[in-house]
């Protein structure tokens, strides 16, 4: 009996922390792809915008997915890159054109670093994740018999938009964008204890976007 | 009131004062900043660089109000930073503790002073981020000590908000972070505009002139 009912509560609480996501993915390729095995990708957050700059953790998640796996590519991640080329791809100096690109890859000292770390592409993200039309209430009080109890419900729609720029160092040449997009309605509803259905839109585009990343480049 | 009752409230009670601790905007820390070498060709002129007290010891404070109190000391970073910077910029490069000690072989003396820091937190500005603005004022004399040019270096850096968990002590974090970000602008700003402002360039084409 007790099995069984730590199955329902197990069963139960996987239920409970996720919401359902649908995600869409979009590619246009503008060029070959293929990459050696020593050659690596360096997966960089955009930070020049004033406003919705990027989230690290979502670059991190997706360099983390890109690096890991079966078709695993060898990533260089954002900070190591930074550092190695500093300080050239700083919010304020980095390439936001390909022609810039092109003339920061003739100097020599540069051509020679991206030569060291074996960078072949460059994917820029881009993107937010945001919480729209939430509704409800949710409070928590101390009960009479001394303990906390929470009542209402509270529901949420989460957004995540997400855009991969990839550019070939090598041949100086875009060769593709691929978006992510993920859409999921959260909910809490609370008796005395809240049960949260969080949609984790954020983790389904990072998946998404980096599984499509791995295959793009692969050709 | 019974033992459980009395073990819940007392949770309760820790998780609300730990909460609001965790909420204060107040920050003091220290800065421990490095900044990686200049990947950059170096110019051909040999520099001293003497830095003022001030900027060797600099320490922010401020008292904001409804937010609290925010210090930061950046003893040492400032000088990691040009120091850093310096090494990669110049053929030759020497720090001096006062002019007297300037080599004779040195083109010239460059001196960084701290201006001015601000900081501004997302609940004044309603936005997402944590954002740091420092302004240097540089100085360059020739070996005779004759002033070539002074002016003013700006650096900024932001860190967002929702890099940080909400319930660790996430301004100071995001403090630290955004400070140095504009560390780092700042020696990039640096790297990239030493040589080209206009009175610096005509110097080092002088120099270059008549050492080659």
């Amino acid at each position: 009996m007790t099995r069984k009912a730590l199955l329902v509560v197990v069963v139960f609480a996987v239920f409970a922390s996720t919401g359902c996501v649908s995600s869409t993915i979009q590619q246009v390729r503008q060029g070959e792809t293929g990459i050696l095995g020593h050659e690596a990708i360096a997966i960089l957050g955009r930070r020049h915008k004033n406003r919705d700059e990027t989230r690290q953790s979502f670059v991190e998640c997706v360099s983390n997915r890109a690096a890991t796996g079966s078709d695993s590519i060898s990533v260089i991640g954002d900070k190591a890159f930074l550092d190695s080329l500093f300080p050239w791809f700083e919010p304020r100096t980095a390439p936001l054109e390909l022609s810039e690109l092109g003339r920061l890859v003739a100097r020599p000292e540069i051509a020679q670093r991206i030569k060291e770390i074996g960078v072949r592409y460059i994917v820029w993200i881009e993107g937010t994740t945001e919480r729209r039309d939430q509704a409800g209430t949710l409070q928590c009080a101390v009960a009479s018999g001394g303990l906390p109890a929470c009542f209402g419900f509270l529901s949420w729609e989460g957004a995540s938009d997400y855009e991969a720029t990839i550019w070939d160092i090598s041949n100086q040449i875009s060769v593709g964008k691929l978006s992510s997009e993920a859409r999921g309605v959260s909910f809490v509803p609370a008796v005395i204890v809240p049960l949260p259905f969080i949609a984790r839109v954020q983790a389904s585009a990072c998946n998404t976007l980096a599984d499509q990343i791995k295959s793009f480049i692969a050709g | 009131m019974n033992r459980a009752r009395f073990v819940a409230l007392v949770t309760l009670v820790s998780f609300v004062a730990a909460f609001l601790a965790g909420c204060g905007t107040s920050a003091k820390f220290r800065m421990d900043f490095s900044v990686p070498k200049p990947v950059i060709s170096p110019l051909p002129i040999r520099i001293a660089t003497y830095y003022p007290p001030q900027i060797r010891t600099h320490i922010y404070e401020e008292k904001i109000e409804n937010h609290g109190d925010f210090r930061i000391d950046m003893t040492g970073a400032h000088e990691v930073l040009f120091s850093t910077v310096f090494d990669s910029l110049f053929e030759q490069y020497v720090e001096v503790e006062n002019f007297d000690e300037v080599p004779g072989d040195m083109h010239g003396i460059i001196s960084p002073s701290v201006q001015e820091v601000q900081i501004t937190l997302p609940q004044q500005t309603r936005s997402d981020y944590y954002e740091v603005w420092i302004r240097y004022q540089l100085q360059l004399w020739d070996r005779t000590g004759q002033l070539i040019h002074s002016w003013p270096l700006a650096a900024y850096g932001k860190a967002n908000k929702n890099n940080y968990p909400t319930l660790s002590r996430a301004s100071a974090s995001a403090l630290h972070d955004a400070t140095e970000f504009a560390l780092r602008d700042a020696a990039a700003s640096m790297s990239f505009y030493f040589a080209k402002e206009p009175q610096v360039q005509s110097w080092i084409d002088s120099l270059v002139g008549t050492t080659s």
